[in-house]
């Protein structure tokens, strides 16, 4: 998996920013907000292809949490950069 | 000393913040409303700084910034104006490739050359690529025509066209020299300096690279430019790319040229009253300003309330309102045109009525 690299993260007054643009001419730009841990994980694997089981071992160690736990964040960020068309 | 709104204030203080890191001042940036800051955008906006000014409002505490939803939609815009100088960067690229299969060298001249000296570079706004050719304007041109591109308006000083759906204009001179004695005299300074000095070299996209001026030469050009820019409307974009240039090349060009140059060309008046409104207003510390012996105060203000308080474009297609608007136009920039070609009011006025009368639809036509 690769998060496109059309797509830039941006640190504003706090919050992590996602700005995803709508088709030339159209009115359609969209900015998704992060969590900080999402923000991370985006920032970690940026640029290199991944699998999910390379993000679940990034999250359980830097956040100290479990597998299960892990795997459910990390599916649940998967699933909202593909239903985004950020990563494929 | 102008009388200025609130939104001027804030949007000179925000420059400031963003081009220098100035400490904000507080008590002018406490509580303002949603409706203050629309009007900031919008001049920031008409002024050619509106990701600058952005870059300034984020690096206020959190509670001073724009609300939340108006913050949202100037990232969005800001991040357009980043892609346009992407676009403009690697297309800027491409022309020099093709240039080169010509054995071709290429000087950028302004903009993205410019741009590089600012913290954000890519938050610069630009309108076109300017470029000259090191002599070989006409050869240019015609390996332009050959890819099928269309060469179009042939101005005083330059040929344009589109490159990539980016507007280019390939210099035969660089400033309007066969049209103004002002600008013959510093033409012929800027020809002096090329012969002298070597050009920077700045790098692009696509292990690319292109010429640069030299400081001196950009000195006079940046000068110069700015200083035409006062007829039609220069900007607080202007005056930051003043002030970024005196600061950062400050040491590395000839002053005693440039001040020679500017005075002989009877402009060095002008440039100093410009300069030090940079200091006063965008912020440029006194000690780079290469132009600081004569008294200007009275120019300062009439000029920076030009800049400030720029006539609103006519939306109308009404020809007799394109009509008074233009008369009105005209009118007020006469003062401007003295100053800046450094000719009488009868002259300027006779020059007018002959394009008239050469062209009448010129003043009817939008």
């Amino acid at each position: 998996m690769l998060i496109n690299n059309n797509y830039k993260l941006r640190h504003i007054s706090g919050e992590h920013l996602v700005i995803m643009k709508g088709k030339e001419g159209t009115d359609m730009t969209r900015v998704i907000s992060l969590s900080s841990s999402a923000a991370w994980l985006w920032e970690q694997l940026e640029g290199k292809e991944f699998s999910e089981n390379d993000a679940i071992e990034l999250i359980m160690q830097e956040y100290d949490i479990d597998k299960d736990r892990a795997t459910l964040d990390v599916k649940k960020w998967i699933d909202s950069l593909r239903q985004n068309n950020i990563a494929e | 000393m102008i009388q200025m709104k609130l939104e001027n204030t804030i949007c000179l203080e925000l420059v400031q913040i963003a081009i220098w890191n100035k400490q904000p001042n507080l008590d002018i940036l406490n509580s303002l409303t949603s409706e203050d800051w629309a009007k900031i955008s919008e001049f920031s906006n008409k002024q050619g700084v509106y990701a600058i000014v952005f870059d300034g409002a984020m690096k206020l505490p959190i509670n001073m910034q724009p609300p939340r939803n108006q913050k949202l939609t100037w990232l969005v815009n800001v991040n357009s104006i980043e892609d346009r100088f992407d676009r403009y960067l690697n297309s800027c690229a491409e022309l020099v490739k093709l240039y080169a299969q010509d054995n071709i060298k290429v000087m950028l001249l302004k903009g993205i050359g410019l741009a590089y000296q600012y913290p954000v570079p890519r938050h610069r706004e630009g309108g076109d690529i300017d470029i000259w050719l090191f002599g070989n304007y006409k050869r240019g041109n015609e390996l332009i025509e050959k890819q099928g591109l269309e060469l179009f308006h042939e101005g005083e000083k330059h040929i344009s066209f589109y490159f990539q759906n980016i507007p280019i204009e390939n210099h035969s001179r660089f400033l309007a020299s066969n049209l103004s004695a002002v600008d013959k005299e510093l033409e012929d300074s800027l020809e002096e300096i090329l012969k002298r000095e070597s050009c920077d070299i700045a790098a692009l996209p696509q292990d690319t690279s292109v010429f640069t001026p030299s400081p001196t030469f950009n000195a006079i050009f940046l000068g110069r430019h700015m200083i035409k820019h006062m007829i039609d409307g220069a900007s607080i974009r202007h005056l930051c790319d003043w002030s970024i240039f005196l600061e950062k090349y400050y040491g590395k060009y000839d002053q005693k040229y440039i001040i020679n140059a500017f005075n002989k060309a009877g402009m060095l008046e002008l440039i100093t009253a410009l300069s030090n409104i940079c200091v006063k207003h965008i912020g440029l510390p006194k000690c780079y300003n290469p132009f600081e012996d004569m008294d200007t105060e009275k120019l300062e203000s009439k000029l920076f309330a030009a800049i400030i308080y720029k006539k609103e474009k006519l939306q109308s297609s009404n020809t007799l309102k394109i009509f008074f608007y233009k008369c009105s136009k005209f009118y007020n920039s006469i003062w401007k045109k003295e100053l800046v070609e450094k000719r009488s009011k009868y002259e300027i006025v006779l020059k007018a009525i002959k394009n008239f009368v050469l062209n009448p639809s010129r003043l009817f036509n939008k």
